[in-house]
C-alpha cells in the first residue's frame, strides 16, 4: 500500500544559510567564496557554493579550508543575526500553512495537504514558496515536495541550490533513493546493510521486515516502512520546550574536576536564569560530558521537587559529576534541566517553604540586574576560571526532543 | 560441612532472607546466603551490609562447616525438592551439593571466608513488643517515608524515646518533605533505652520489620544508636541505623488549627479515589472546597476534563478551598482506623493536621498543593 492519498509535505532548506546571510548584509561579498566558522577549535560552520567548488565543506578544520581556498572571505559566526533572519523566513513560510515545523535555524517542514485550491498544484506551490522567500528576504532556498515527510527532505536536497523537486510518482522516486540519503541511517547501519548487499532504500523490501528488524532493531522496522514510501511522521507546529540546557566546548580537554565544577556553576546559573525568564521550573537535572574521544555521556538526577534556583541545579549537577568515575579528559561539559512546569503550581514542601522564600528574593534580584546590565553583569566567583582556560563556545539550547 | 535438614525449616529461613539479599550489587557475595552448620543447628544468614538477617534451624550435622551460595537459586531449589529432608554437603571449590530423593544439585558458591561478618549486637537494650502493636506503628508511618534516596535523612523511620508526666513512650515519625506521620505508643521496658536524640531506621529495614511483625505474636525489639534488632524465635533482623539528622519535625506540626472539619474516613477515601481518576498524573492534584456542612472534591485536567463529587461533613466555618495530592489522603485513610477523622486547617497555605479518635497517639500533617 502506498502513502495516504492527498497528503503533501514540503521541506524548505535555505541554501548555504550562514554564508547567504553574510552576503545579504555585505553585497560586496557577491561572487566571492564565503566561509563562516572559526574559533580556536575552529571548524567550518557554513560554506557558500562558491567556496564548495574549492572543496571546502562544513565541519572541515578552518586551516584546511584556508589552504584550499585562500582567496575566500573568512567570517566569524554571527548566530544572533542568523536567528533573526531565520525568524523572518519562518514568518513567510507560515503564510503558506499553519502546520509549520521549524527543525533548525535554516530548515522547516510545511504540511500543505488540502491547500491546492489556494496555491495550485505541488509544483506551483513550490515555486510560490521560493518566490516569496526570495522576494521578502532576498535569499534562495531549495524546496522538496512529497506525499510523505522523509521524501520531502530527500527531494529538497536533490536540486541544491535554488532547487525545486516535486515527488509526483512515489514509486519511481523511491527507486532512486540511496540509503545514504535516508535520514537516520548512519554510517554503521549503512555498513551493515552494505554487507547484505543493500545500497538503495527500495532494495530493503526484498529483505523483509523481520530480517531488517533483526539486523537493525527499531531502525530496521522503520526502514521497512520507508522502503514502501510509508512515513506517517506528522508535521508538528510549535514544539513545546521540554528541556533547557547550556553547554561549553572547553578550550582544552581537561580532567581537572575543580575546573569542571567551576564551569558547572556558571552553566547552572545560566540554565536557572533562562528557566526563570521563561517562567518555568524544572525537576530533572542532566549532566552532559563529552570525552576527548567524542564519546558523549549524560547522567540525570530527579530532584525531590521542582526548582528554578541555580544552587539546586548546580548541587545536582555537581553530585552527578562526582558520581561519574571515568577520569576524562573531557572536551565538553553541559547542564540541562527537564520536567519543566509552572513554579507557582505543584506540591509545596513542609520544610522548604521558609527557605524557598529567601532564595526566591535573591534570584529576583539577580534577574533584575541581568535584565538591566546583561548576562555578563553577574558571575559567581566560583565559576571564574583563569584566562587561559576560558571556554570559547557557549550554546544555548531549547530542546523539544 | 555435611548435614540433613527438614525442608520446611530451611524453606522458612531462606524465604525470610530473600528480600534482604541485594539483587544488583557490586559485591557478588551479597547475593549469596551463608549456611553455617554447627552443633545441632544450621544458620542461614543474609546481608546487604545495612539490613541483615539470620535464622537458625535444627539440623543433623555430621560435619560442621560453612558455605555461601546464591540466595535465590538455593531458595528455588529447596522449595521444589521432592522430599521432607534435604541432604547438604560442601565440595571442593566452594560447591554445595544438595540432594533429596532422586534429585541432586551441585551449586556454585563463593568462599564463606569472604562473607561479611554480621554486626555484633550483644548487650543491646531490648523490650518485648506484641506483633500487632509494632505492625500498627509501622503501618501508620511507613507510607510517608521518602522514596528518594538523595534525601537520605528522610529515607527512613525516625525513632525516638519521649517522656511526659513521668511516662516514657516510643515515637515513630516519617516524612517525605510533603507530609508527615507520627505515632506515639506507651511501652513497657523503655528504661534501658537511650534514644532521646532519636535514630533513623532505613526504609528497607522498616519494611522487613513490618513483615516480621505481621505474622508474630510477640517479638523482641532492640534499639541503640547504631543498630535496631528484631527477634522472633530463632530469627533475627539486624538493621544498621541511617546516618544523618532528621529535620526539626515538630515546627511543622500546626499548634492550633482554626478550622476543623470532621469527615467520614471511608466516604472521604471513596470520593477521593473517584475524583482523582481525572487528576493530572504526576501530582494527583485535587481541590477540596469546604462550605458549611459540605465538602466538594474537584479535579481538573486540561487533557481529560473535570470531575466533582460532594459529601456531607461536619464544618461550620467560612468557605475554604485548598489543593492537595489525593494520594496523600488516600494513603492516610488506609493507614487510619477511626470512623470519623478530623482535618484541621489554619488557612490555604499552611499544612493540614489530621487526627482520629480511634487512632490514639497518631497524627499526620499534609502540605497543600498549589493548583
Amino acid at each position: 500500500m502506498l502513502a495516504q492519498a492527498g497528503r503533501l509535505v514540503a521541506h524548505v532548506d535555505m541554501d548555504a544559510f550562514y554564508a547567504a546571510v553574510e552576503r545579504l548584509d555585505d553585497p560586496g561579498l557577491t561572487g566571492r567564496p564565503i566561509i563562516v566558522g572559526g574559533g580556536r577549535r575552529g571548524v567550518v560552520s557554513a560554506a557558500s557554493y562558491e567556496a564548495r567548488r574549492y572543496g571546502v565543506r562544513s565541519a572541515m578544520p578552518m586551516f584546511q579550508a584556508r589552504a584550499r581556498c585562500p582567496q575566500g572571505a573568512f567570517l566569524p559566526v554571527r548566530m544572533e543575526r542568523y536567528v533573526q533572519v531565520s525568524r523572518q523566513v519562518m514568518l513567510v513560510l507560515a503564510g503558506f500553512s499553519p502546520l509549520l515545523e521549524q527543525v533548525s535555524v535554516d530548515e522547516a517542514y510545511l504540511d500543505l495537504s488540502g491547500t491546492e485550491r489556494l496555491w495550485g498544484d505541488p509544483a506551483q506551490t513550490g515555486r510560490a514558496i521560493k518566490q516569496a522567500v526570495r522576494g521578502t528576504i532576498g535569499l534562495t532556498c531549495s524546496v522538496g515536495l512529497a506525499p510523505v515527510r522523509f521524501l520531502a527532505k530527500i527531494a529538497s536536497d536533490r536540486d541544491k541550490p535554488d532547487g525545486l523537486t516535486v515527488v509526483s510518482d512515489l514509486e519511481a522516486f523511491l527507486a532512486t533513493v540511496s540509503l545514504a540519503e535516508v535520514p537516520g541511517v548512519g554510517a554503521k547501519a549503512r555498513e551493515r546493510l552494505g554487507a547484505m548487499g543493500l545500497n538503495r532504500l527500495i532494495e530493503a523490501r526484498a529483505l523483509g521486515a523481520e530480517r531488517l528488524e533483526r539486523t537493525l532493531g527499531v531502525l530496521g522496522r522503520r526502514l521497512w516502512e520507508l522502503a514502501w514510501g510509508r512515513d506517517d511522521t506528522p508535521v508538528t507546529p510549535e514544539r513545546e520546550v521540554k528541556s533547557i540546557s547550556n553547554e561549553r566546548t572547553l578550550e582544552r580537554d581537561t580532567a581537572d574536576r575543580e575546573l569542571l565544577g567551576a564551569h558547572l556553576l556558571g552553566l547552572s546559573q545560566k540554565v536557572a536564569r533562562r528557566l526563570r525568564r521563561q517562567g518555568l521550573s524544572g525537576r530533572t537535572v542532566t549532566l552532559k560530558l563529552k570525552h576527548a574521544d567524542h564519546r558523549l555521556v549524560t547522567r540525570s538526577e530527579t530532584l525531590a521537587g521542582p526548582t528554578e534556583a541555580a544552587e539546586e541545579v548546580y548541587a545536582a549537577a555537581h553530585r552527578l559529576l562526582g558520581a561519574y568515575s571515568p577520569p576524562g579528559p573531557f572536551r565538553l561539559i553541559g547542564v540541562g534541566i527537564s520536567g519543566l512546569g509552572d513554579p507557582a503550581q505543584g506540591q509545596a514542601g513542609l520544610f522548604t517553604a521558609r527557605q524557598k522564600g529567601r532564595q526566591n528574593a535573591l534570584d529576583r534580584a539577580e534577574d533584575a540586574i541581568v535584565a538591566r546590565f546583561g548576562d555578563q553583569a553577574l558571575t559567581r566567583a566560583g565559576s571564574l576560571t583563569t584566562l587561559d582556560q576560558k571556554p570559547f563556545k557557549r550554546h544555548n539550547k531549547d530542546e523539544a526532543e | 560441612m555435611e548435614l540433613t535438614v527438614r525442608k520446611e525449616d530451611l524453606v522458612k529461613g531462606l524465604a525470610k532472607s530473600q528480600s534482604v539479599v541485594e539483587r544488583r550489587t557490586s559485591m557478588p557475595i551479597l547475593s549469596n546466603v551463608l549456611l553455617e552448620a554447627e552443633g545441632e543447628n544450621l544458620t542461614v544468614a543474609a546481608t546487604d551490609l545495612e539490613t541483615s538477617f539470620h535464622g537458625i534451624c535444627a539440623a543433623r550435622v555430621s560435619k560442621p562447616g560453612k558455605v555461601t551460595v546464591p540466595a535465590r537459586k538455593l531458595y528455588e531449589i529447596v522449595k521444589e525438592m521432592p522430599a521432607e529432608e534435604i541432604y547438604l554437603k560442601d565440595k571442593d571449590n566452594n560447591y554445595l551439593h544438595l540432594s533429596a530423593g532422586r534429585a541432586s544439585y551441585n551449586l556454585v558458591g563463593l568462599s564463606a571466608e569472604d562473607f561479611p561478618n554480621l554486626p555484633q549486637v550483644e548487650d543491646m537494650p531490648e523490650l518485648a513488643i506484641a506483633g500487632d502493636v509494632l505492625a500498627e506503628m509501622v503501618e501508620k508511618t511507613i507510607f510517608s517515608i521518602s522514596q528518594e534516596d538523595t534525601r537520605f535523612n528522610l529515607a527512613g523511620l525516625y525513632v525516638q524515646k519521649r517522656k511526659s508526666d513521668g511516662n516514657e513512650y516510643l515515637r515513630f515519625v516519617s516524612t517525605d518533605g510533603h507530609r508527615l506521620s507520627l505515632v506515639d505508643r506507651d511501652l513497657e521496658g523503655l528504661e534501658g533505652f537511650a534514644l532521646e536524640g532519636g535514630v533513623i531506621i532505613p526504609r528497607k529495614g522498616v519494611a522487613e520489620m513490618r513483615k516480621m511483625a505481621e505474622d508474630a505474636e510477640n517479638l523482641t525489639l532492640g534499639l541503640n544508636q547504631n543498630y535496631a534488632t528484631l527477634t522472633l524465635d530463632a530469627a533475627k533482623l539486624i538493621l544498621r541505623m541511617q546516618e544523618g539528622s532528621f529535620p526539626d519535625y515538630e515546627v511543622v506540626i500546626p499548634k492550633l488549627s482554626k478550622k476543623n472539619v470532621v469527615v467520614n474516613r471511608q466516604a472521604f477515601s471513596d470520593v477521593l479515589r473517584r475524583v482523582a481518576i481525572l487528576a493530572t498524573d504526576r501530582f494527583q492534584g485535587v481541590k477540596l472546597d469546604f462550605k458549611e456542612g459540605l465538602l466538594e472534591v474537584v479535579s481538573q485536567n486540561p487533557d481529560l476534563g473535570e470531575a466533582r463529587e460532594a459529601l456531607e461533613v461536619d464544618y461550620d466555618g467560612d468557605p475554604l478551598g485548598v489543593g492537595f495530592n489525593a494520594r496523600y489522603f488516600l494513603d492516610l485513610c488506609a493507614a487510619m482506623k477511626s470512623e470519623e477523622i478530623t482535618l484541621g486547617f489554619v488557612d490555604e497555605q499552611h499544612p493540614c493536621l489530621i487526627k482520629g479518635e480511634a487512632d490514639q497517639g497518631f497524627l499526620s500533617v499534609i502540605m497543600p498543593m498549589r493548583l
